[in-house]
């Protein structure tokens, strides 16, 4: 069987995409295609529907019209949860942790979709469920080792530092073992030295086969990686296209740093 | 499930054993109270941990009870069979009144229970024929297990034995199932269901699961209870008593089952201390939820534990104190 070309086929498609709250035009007309194994940024003043964008992905918000294809199925008017074991995993701009569970299961939470084992083998304790038990936590904590928190298993999320708990949302959202990571703003509070160590740990995660969505502000780490860039502004794409040309391109530097008018 | 719940599993059971040598007058509240304690069970999955409110758990409790004593007293049943008819029967109804009021988001679940609890309430006042309306019906026939038997009201050890047995069970149960996939799901619903939905719970079938899965401990425990007391009248299922259910869920610490059989324990044993306040029961339930809510939200149980670290952290900063002091 003939192998598709490297990173030709899209993995996601997404075609005419719009929200609409009420009269406010949260998404409008939003189209593209992010091919696998690539860095996609979605990049735009705030305000401008990049996390509505990850929203409807995810179907945190219902579409309002516009179709999702990913891998080749369409999941626009899925719910979350059928999304999630489809492949997509995502992190959120302000952190979302379960406060109330440790880091581990925290993680394990994520490996939801990796179990199978409903209520009855539980209150049983049946071998099939202990044995899926010991898989979904060796699954935790390898994804911890990879984060390089796994020495965190067993505290509590609620008193760690801002950078650990970063580590964790995203240990817990490759948990599910995604074909798609959305992330949220990851950069957010983070000073240079560590944005270029996320720089690193986003290539690596690409590495081991996971094509990324990123919707950020700190445009260093945008242009030195993403494959290609989309610019929203007002809900509406106003350009797509590798790093260079987007830096390049006068509506974006206009919508950026305003007409002229002002300086 | 852990080191710590086992040998609370342990203490539990010697508590148990014992107790009828502690406590022997107490025989009858603290059936009473295992029988509360295994509602609790179930109602503190639903509300700690999933974070779900249901004001209509005394209707499941009479489902169980009068689904028992209907089919053992005027059909002829064995307690044994009428038992899961109980918990079927219950699993149905929650099934039905679940599904559409769990799948919408906010306090629809608490609403509908609390409908249903009053529905059921009236039924039972009502159906004459069936269950004997407001007076009930006695003439139960008690149920016996492992040559143990629920005789009578009063002194009975056995009794004693076997519903705290049944609360056990109960207990192991229910921790199994929190230190699981689906628990950690549950928990993860409480703490942001979108969150959870996203990660890949499907968070709707489970609510509606674990509702489900609460009925049937109060479905046996309605049906344990009509075989113990022998005899049955609406007004140990009404909805004051679906609420009491959720004081005794709260107060003991919603985010352990522990907690549940704690509140259980001390709430089911109060009316006895109360007994010369009866006509105010209701208000002091109220003031110890609220006294709970403002000065140990994490319950009864969690509030003991850090109390008694808080002390021995201070016995233990005063001698290292003194020890310096003693050096200069």
């Amino acid at each position: 069987m003939a192998l598709p070309e490297p990173n030709s086929a899209a993995l996601l498609e997404v075609q005419n995409l719009s929200k609409y709250f009420g009269g406010v035009h949260a998404l409008e007309g939003v189209s593209c295609r992010v091919e696998e194994g690539r860095i996609f940024a979605v990049i735009g003043p705030n305000g401008a529907g990049k996390t509505t964008f990850f929203n409807c992905l995810t179907a945190v918000e219902r579409p309002t019209t516009g179709s999702i294809v990913f891998e080749c199925a369409e999941i626009a008017g899925l719910p979350s949860h059928r999304i999630a074991a489809a492949g997509i995993a995502r992190t959120w701009q302000t952190i979302r942790l379960f406060e109330h569970m440790s880091v581990l299961e925290n993680v394990l939470v994520g490996c939801h979709c990796r179990g199978r084992c409903e209520m009855v083998n539980s209150i049983f304790r049946l071998p099939s469920q202990r044995r899926e038990e010991r898989r979904l936590c060796e699954r935790a904590l390898h994804c911890l080792e990879v984060m390089g928190i796994a020495d965190l298993a067993n505290q509590s999320v609620g008193r760690m530092p801002f950078l650990k708990q970063r580590r964790v949302e995203l240990a817990r959202a490759l948990a599910a073992g995604p074909r798609l990571l959305l992330l949220d703003e990851p950069a957010a509070g983070l000073n240079t030295r560590e944005t270029v160590e996320l720089g690193d740990l986003i290539q690596a995660i690409r590495a081991g086969g996971v094509t990324i969505i990123l919707v950020e502000h700190d445009m260093s780490l945008v242009m030195e990686h993403s494959d290609r860039v989309l610019v929203l502004d007002h809900g509406v794409p106003i350009a797509e296209g590798p790093p260079r040309e987007i830096q390049e391109n006068e509506t974006v530097i206009a919508v950026y740093l305003g007409t002229g008018e002002d300086s | 499930m852990g080191l710590r719940n086992r040998t609370g599993l342990l203490v539990l059971a010697l508590l148990i054993a014992v107790a009828p040598w502690l406590c022997s007058s107490w025989y009858f509240k603290l059936t009473q109270a295992g029988i509360y304690a295994l509602i609790c069970i179930g109602l503190s999955l639903l509300l700690g941990y999933a974070g779900q409110i249901s004001l209509g758990h005394a209707a499941f409790y009479a489902i169980g009870a009068y689904t028992s004593a209907i089919l053992t007293a005027k059909a002829g049943w064995s307690p044994w069979l009428a038992i899961w008819v109980g918990v079927a029967f219950s699993m149905i109804v929650a099934l039905a009144v679940g599904l559409p009021s769990l799948r919408l988001h906010g306090h629809y679940l608490a609403m509908a229970t609390l409908a249903f609890g009053e529905i059921v309430s009236v039924i039972a006042k009502a159906w004459g024929d069936m269950t004997g309306g407001p007076s009930g019906f006695g003439d139960i026939p008690r149920w016996s297990a492992f040559g143990f038997r629920l005789r009578a009201y009063g002194t009975d050890r056995e009794a004693f034995y076997l519903v705290w047995g049944i609360v056990l069970i109960g207990l192991i149960v229910a921790l199994n199932l929190i230190h699981s996939r689906v628990g950690r799901a549950l928990r993860s619903i409480h703490d942001g269901e979108q969150v959870a939905n996203v990660l890949g719970v499907p968070t709707d079938a489970y609510k509606v699961k674990v509702f489900v899965l609460s009925s049937v401990y109060a479905s046996i425990a309605g049906s344990v209870y009509a075989q113990w007391s022998g005899y049955i009248s609406p007004s140990p299922f009404d909805v004051e008593h679906s609420i009491l259910f959720i004081i005794m869920v709260i107060a003991g610490g919603m985010r352990s089952v522990w907690g549940a059989v704690v509140g259980a324990c001390v709430m089911g044993l109060m009316p006895d201390l109360l007994a010369e306040l009866e006509k105010w029961r209701f208000l002091i339930y109220g003031l110890i939820l609220l006294l709970i809510m403002m000065f140990v939200p994490q319950g009864i149980l969690l509030g003991t534990r850090d109390l008694i670290r808080w002390l021995f952290g201070k016995l233990k900063r005063e001698a290292d104190g003194n020890g310096v002091a003693g050096t200069q």
